[in-house]
């Protein structure tokens, strides 16, 4: 049993989950993805989903993770996650078969035909409302409010947890600087959210599910959202105990875990380790970050030169030059996330450009 | 499912389809609602209310059946039986009667219609008043001369005339009502006269069966009804609900909610129904009564409910209305079981304000009484207090109020001079060797230094402590020799006798004999000290040690042979045989090292920098230094007196508001105990390095605090007391803040109890007796010695052979005498008591608060009024010296210089009773006048015999036969007499009297089991 236990503890750690999280996103969206879209596919990830955690719940420390009031909700709303991924998949594996064979999509079919509001949409509503309200009231009753006792500003919750939506960008605190992680970034997500639309220009796909005509739409927002905010919010929620450190799903939550972080600058791998200027740090802090700040512009401002002369060159021609330069830098800070965190991982690296005299850090 | 072409036929969802979901979501959700309701309506308190309704019901029933059996059976009878008889001669009357009534209810009716006529009359006055006031009245008010005759208005004088026609209608309405009024009484008068005997028999009946119909009518307040039921229906139970939410708030105590102060709300009487109710002492829980109304939550109480509430004692959630929200805690592991099962109870961890377990609530009178050092009637928590005292828990853990209080142990300054290198070693190593009664813990070889590396560290640094004491201690030598010899024999009952059981302990004499006692246990103070120094140190304890509690007691020099013969003869051979050892150098070496390493001065340290340093040492100088790091790490200096460390602070972490610590800021290691304060205090006083276990430490980070040995019920008063030291703030009116006679009182206590006067005496600060017939009497008088008046554990046959109570000392005695006494108190009021009361060497400014406190204590002038010559002449001199020859007070109080008898002093009467010429200048009338009326309530245990009981005078010839007058004479010529033999000023020396001190008796023989010390007996039991 511990062997098992061990070797699952093992796979939820952060670097293994989120890269089996991205193999797991490969394999569905594109060699499987027609095996996916079948109900069977849909059934047994979901019987699976409640086999897990009904099994896991024999351990102690998995039921009182899952069973806290707070969680409850969270791990329901994985059940829907699901569902809700699954049915536009099955829908543009559809269409994509009716486009290949020169057919109308289903929805275009349906169009066709007209329905009454009353009471085909109303009545409809009306019972999913009663159905939703009978389900808040199950859930008023059965899960008590958790509620705690005044704040004390000396005896705070250990670990402290934003709320469960937030999770996502608490996770990337550990890899990011605050004003990047907690003012920046959430507020490119909503930019970025906005200027879809506008950078848009593929005019396939309107109002029905599909999938070969928007490959690169689908796949680059569902990259974000699954693997970049989901899988996040399942780490933060489920995975991250007292001090935030990691805790696997069957490891008891102890206080004193002691986790060694040792993370290094880019500058000190620079100067420090490979001994340049003697293995001392400059004293000014541009020559001393020089190296972080020529990459972290290189980045920016090359990064979409280069990939609008390489390998996006075909947008860069359907899109037109605003446009396409709006969505590659929005790309490509989406895409720092993962490269920071994978820097992390495996070098240690704590900050590419450190300039802690101005509390500037990236 | 779908058509083609849409018409209003054609629909998306079948209609049957979606009635069908319809109503099924419906029902659900009707379900659900109803469930929603019914879980809001069913709380835990509605519970505890219906059954404790029932079993009030239940109650009360028994208590009309007992009332009932109460009755005078007969006389109800014979009452009703004369209310028949009554009732059928009335009826002869009948007619009168009724023709009677018919006319009253005219008359009434009448006097109705009348009262409504004037009232209407008198509102149309009202009116005309106003505005004949309003037209006449400003001007006046606004200063305008209205000269006599001066004609009024036109519109003044209409209004004048409408209100005087409206005030005779009035005069003549209300003249009329009043006859009406007149008629209508008359005739009721008439109509009672005829009803007279029926009625007196009734009202007779109605005050017999008056108890019960009042439990009857109480019934009815706890019978659910119907109508009650529907009124506690859920939505219906907003209006007047039967079952409510019971609360109590209290302004003047504030609950820190950390960013705000709120009123403290406690709604635990919403189940503890009866908390504050006499009566139910003997429900179930919740239902019971407070155990201690009298003093807790009674209405007359000084605590009452609405005052105090229940949570700034109990602590807890007093918000939740749960049994498990609430944060009951249990108090022990059975009921903790008990409550899981019966309650599902579990831990609230959020919660910080948990219920205090009840065996250590009393330490939570502390958070109000924090003056104080003890609480009126917390004998518990008096003693819990006593106790930390007596072991010295402020020598090392700082405490607030406790600072003023001198080091628990003796000062080492002239160690030299008493004891030897060898002594102090083994003392050291394990005091319980020397004497299992030993106050001194201890600090060597416990739990967390078992391995055989830190064994050897330990004796370096024992070795290394013992050296640098005695090499800091001044030379010492005592100046007096006593006389060769002295009878072991003679010292024993010198030492039973004359006082000394008080403050130490002897395992001779086990009653009063306690760990932690005031002064050090002397069982075995023979393999101690030598016969020099003790001779010295009984004759005058300064002489080594300037600043000693240890009084002397005036011992001649045959007592001092002889005590010191006794007390010498105390050895303990084990303890003797025991070897001190050798210390090994070259641990001492590399320990010193240790403790170097991290000395700042050598910092940054390297191994080999440390070791040439050492190196460089000479051995004295590696002692030292060693010796220095040693006691500071241990802390030694907290209780003693040593050279260069008078002022450092103590080494523990200061205990001032320890009971508010969070628990997750207590270290548990890896110990599998209960994660509470309680239960940490508890394996902390058990096994205090026990938390080390299974932890890596380095050498100097174990834990150091020492091994008292404690056993259970002192372990339990010591978290009783700490819990007590929180840091909650409650302010006046709330808290008990003394008034400056209060202050004054409790200033004069810290120095009774810096010099134990209470182990001698009843002082009744940390007992106080309780009412006779109280429930707990019995337990608290038995506890009574514990606390205070020690000795008298070895006088409890007859008191007044021991220390006299000083319980009204304070009304009893003039202020400058008390001072005279405490300055040299050589000169004996009772010459055959053989106890001494000692020569304190107390410093006039703590005479004068012991001073002060009597005369504060005795609501006394102070500085007291002027002594005056006593009033008394004539008849009354006759009548009180009629008195005092009848009553023979000369047969026990002698009259000025006699010299005792050896029969006196071996127990006759005269040997006990003060020569009452010294009464003038020591005693207060007042307290003369009450002795007289009753000598056991001032003097307990007193062989006085009360001459006035109840009043009744013994001399009815004398005065009239008034008790008063008669005691009032005799406690005035009680003080003449005195006055007289002074020549007008108190007496104040014994003149001729001889010096015959009462001989000492023999003490009682006990066995004494030679049981060998027993080591680290709970250093094993070690969780």
């Amino acid at each position: 049993m511990s062997f098992i236990t061990d070797f699952i503890n093992f796979l939820c750690r952060p670097a293994i989950l989120f890269t089996l999280s991205c193999v797991a996103f490969y394999l569905v969206l594109f060699p499987f993805r027609e095996k996916f879209a079948k109900k069977s596919a849909l059934y047994t990830i979901l019987v699976s989903m409640a086999v897990f955690i009904l099994v896991s719940m024999l351990n102690p420390t998995f039921r009182d993770v899952v069973t806290k009031a707070d969680n409850v909700p969270i791990v329901l709303m994985l059940f829907l996650l699901a569902f809700f991924c699954w049915l536009p998949l099955n829908k543009a594996v559809k269409n994509d078969k009716l486009i290949a064979e020169g057919k109308d999509v289903e929805n275009k079919q349906e169009a066709k035909e007209l329905v009454f509001t009353w009471p085909d949409l109303i009545f409809s509503e009306f019972i999913c409302a009663i159905i939703v309200w009978s389900a808040l009231l199950i859930w008023a009753i059965t899960i008590r409010a958790p509620l705690e006792e005044p704040a004390n500003p000396v005896e705070t919750p250990n670990p402290s947890k934003a709320p469960w939506y937030f999770l996502g960008l608490q996770e990337m605190l550990v890899y990011f600087d605050p004003w990047l992680a907690g003012v920046v970034f959430p507020t490119l997500i909503v930019v970025g959210l906005i200027v879809l639309p506008y950078i848009d220009v593929n005019p396939k796909g309107n109002g029905y599910y599909c999938f070969k005509e928007r490959k690169f739409a689908i796949t680059t927002y569902l990259f974000g959202f699954l693997i970049l905010w989901i899988v996040l919010i399942v780490l933060g929620t489920f995975l991250r105990g007292p001090n935030w450190n990691f805790y696997g799903p069957y490891e008891v939550w102890d206080l004193h875990k002691l986790e060694a972080l040792r993370n290094v600058n880019l500058s000190e791998y620079i100067f420090r380790y490979a001994g340049l200027n003697g293995g001392k740090l400059p004293d000014f802090w541009l020559f001393r970050e020089l190296v972080g700040i020529v990459l972290v512009i290189g980045y920016m401002v090359a990064g979409p030169i280069l990939l609008a002369k390489t390998v996006m060159k075909g947008f860069l021609e359907k899109m037109g030059k605003p446009r396409f330069y709006i969505m590659v830098t929005i790309l490509l800070l989406m895409a720092s996330l993962p490269i920071k965190m994978i820097l992390r991982w495996t070098i240690n690296l704590k900050y590419i450009v450190a300039i802690p005299e101005y509390f500037f850090n990236i | 499912m779908a058509s083609k072409n849409a018409s209003p036929d054609d629909k998306f969802y079948k209609s049957q389809t979606l009635l069908k979901a319809f109503g099924i979501s419906s029902v659900i959700m009707l379900v659900f609602t109803l469930w929603m309701i019914l879980d809001d309506f069913g709380r835990e308190w509605k519970k505890y209310q219906l059954e404790f309704f029932n079993y009030r019901k239940n109650k009360i029933e028994k208590q009309i059946e007992e009332a009932k059996q109460g009755l005078d059976e007969g006389k109800v009878k014979e009452t009703q039986a004369r209310l028949t008889e009554l009732e059928a001669s009335s009826k002869d009357k009948a007619g009168q009667l009724k023709t009677l009534q018919k006319e009253l209810i005219k008359l009434k009716t009448a006097r109705i219609n009348k009262v409504d006529k004037y009232q209407a009359a008198k509102g149309i006055y009202d009116v005309r008043k106003y505005e004949y006031e309003n037209v006449y009245g400003h001007k006046v008010a606004h200063g305008e001369k209205i000269e006599e005759g001066t004609r009024l208005s036109k519109k003044e004088q209409d209004a004048r005339e409408k209100l005087n026609k409206e005030w005779d209608k009035v005069k003549g309405l209300s003249d009329s009502a009043n006859a009406a009024q007149i008629a209508e009484d008359a005739k009721t008068a008439e109509i009672a006269q005829i009803n007279l005997e029926k009625d007196a028999a009734e009202k007779e009946l109605k005050k017999l069966q008056a108890n019960v119909d009042r439990l009857v009518a109480a019934k009815s307040n706890s019978e659910i009804t119907i109508s009650k039921l529907l009124r506690s229906a859920p939505i219906l139970d907003l209006a007047n609900p039967v079952f409510k939410v019971q609360q109590t708030v209290i302004p003047t105590i504030r609950d820190d909610v950390f960013f705000a102060q709120v009123q403290k709300v406690d709604r635990c009487t919403t189940c503890h129904l009866a908390i504050d109710t006499p009566g139910f002492e003997d429900a179930p829980q919740p239902y019971r009564t407070h155990p201690n109304l009298d003093l807790m939550l009674g209405a007359t109480s000084p605590h009452p409910t609405e005052k105090v509430g229940c949570t700034v004692c109990h602590s807890g959630r007093g918000a939740s209305v749960d049994f498990v929200r609430s944060a009951h805690t249990p108090r022990n592991e059975e009921q903790k079981k008990e409550w899981q099962k019966k309650y599902g109870w579990h831990e609230m961890h959020h919660v910080i304000e948990k219920m205090i377990p009840l065996q250590y609530v009393e330490g939570q009178c502390r958070v109000c009484h924090k003056q104080t050092e003890y609480v009126p009637a917390a004998q518990k928590l008096n003693k819990s207090v006593q106790l930390a005292r007596n072991a010295g828990c402020y020598g090392c853990h700082r405490i607030e109020g406790w600072d003023h209080i001198r080091k628990p142990a003796p000062s080492l300054k002239k160690v030299k001079g008493k004891l030897n290198h060898d002594w102090i070693v083994r003392w050291v190593r394990n005091p319980k060797s020397f004497n299992d009664h030993a106050r001194m813990p201890a600090q060597f070889h416990q739990g967390n230094t078992e391995s055989a590396e830190y064994t050897g560290y330990q004796e370096a640094e024992l070795f290394a402590i013992a050296d640098y004491i005695l090499s800091l201690s001044e030379d010492y030598k005592p100046s007096y020799t006593a006389p060769a010899g002295g009878n072991a024999e003679r010292g024993r009952n010198l030492f039973y006798a004359v006082g000394c059981l008080g403050c130490h302990g002897m395992d001779e004499f086990p009653e009063g004999r306690r760990r932690f006692g005031a002064a050090p246990d002397l069982s075995t103070i023979g393999s101690k000290v030598n016969r020099e120094w003790l001779g010295q140190w009984l004759k005058n304890p300064r002489h080594y040690w300037k600043d000693t509690a240890m009084p002397a007691l005036r011992l001649s020099d045959t007592e001092i042979s002889d005590l010191s013969a006794y007390l010498l003869s105390k050895k303990n051979t084990q303890f003797e045989k025991l070897e001190a050892g050798e210390p090994d150098f070259e641990v001492q070496k590399k320990v010193l090292s240790l403790y170097l390493m991290r000395d700042p001065k050598m910092a940054p340290a390297t191994t080999e920098k440390v070791h040439q340093f050492v190196e460089g040492l000479s051995k004295k100088e590696v002692i030292e230094r060693l010796g220095v790091n040693a006691i500071t790490r241990y802390g030694c200096y907290g209780c003693h007196e040593i050279k260069g460390m008078e002022t450092m602070p103590g080494s523990g972490v200061e205990l001032s508001e320890h009971g508010s610590k969070l628990v997750n800021k207590f270290d548990f290691g890896y110990l599998d105990i209960e994660k509470s304060v309680a239960s940490w205090l508890h394996q902390k006083f058990q096994a205090t390095r026990s938390f080390d276990k299974g932890v890596v430490k380095e050498y100097l980070d174990l834990l150091r605090m020492p091994n008292y040995y404690f056993d259970e019920g002192e372990r339990n008063q010591l978290v009783t007391f700490i819990l007590g030291l929180t840091a909650q703030k409650i302010g006046p009116p709330s808290a008990k803040i003394l008034d400056a006679k209060e202050a004054e009182i409790e200033e004069g206590s810290r120095v009774i109890h810096q010099y134990n006067c209470q182990g001698c005496h009843m002082v009744e600060q940390m007992y106080r007796p309780l009412p006779e017939g109280h429930p707990d009497f019995e337990k608290h008088e038995k506890e009574k010695w514990e606390l205070e008046g020690r000795i008298l554990t070895y006088f409890s046959e007859d008191e007044s052979k021991g220390p006299p109570p000083l319980s009204s000392e304070g009304s009893r005695v003039r202020s400058e005498w008390v001072h005279n006494f405490l300055s040299n108190p050589s000169w004996k009021l009772r010459r055959g008591i053989q106890v001494r009361m000692p020569s304190y060497n107390m410093k006039n400014d703590e005479q004068n608060r012991v001073v002060t406190h009597w005369a504060r204590q005795g609501n006394l002038e102070f500085p007291n009024a002027p002594l005056e010559a006593p009033e008394i002449s004539g008849q009354r001199l006759e009548a009180a010296k009629a008195l005092w020859n009848k009553l023979q007070c000369g047969n026990c109080h002698t009259v000025g210089q006699y010299n005792l008898t050896q029969d006196d002093l071996e127990g006759g009467s005269k040997g006990y009773a003060p020569d009452i010429t010294r009464s003038y200048g020591r005693l207060n009338k007042d307290w003369i006048v009450k002795l007289l009326k009753n000598p056991q309530s001032m003097v307990p245990g007193t062989r006085m015999p009360g001459f006035w009981p109840e009043g009744t005078s013994p001399a009815p010839e004398v005065l009239g036969g008034d008790s008063e007058k008669q005691i009032d004479a005799l406690a005035d010529y009680v003080l003449l007499l005195g006055y007289q033999k002074g020549g007008g000023k108190p007496v104040t020396m014994p003149g001729d009297l001889n010096r015959l001190e009462p001989v000492i008796s023999p003490a009682p023989k006990a066995e004494v089991s030679q049981e060998p010390a027993k080591e680290n007996e709970n250093a094993e039991k070690d969780a």
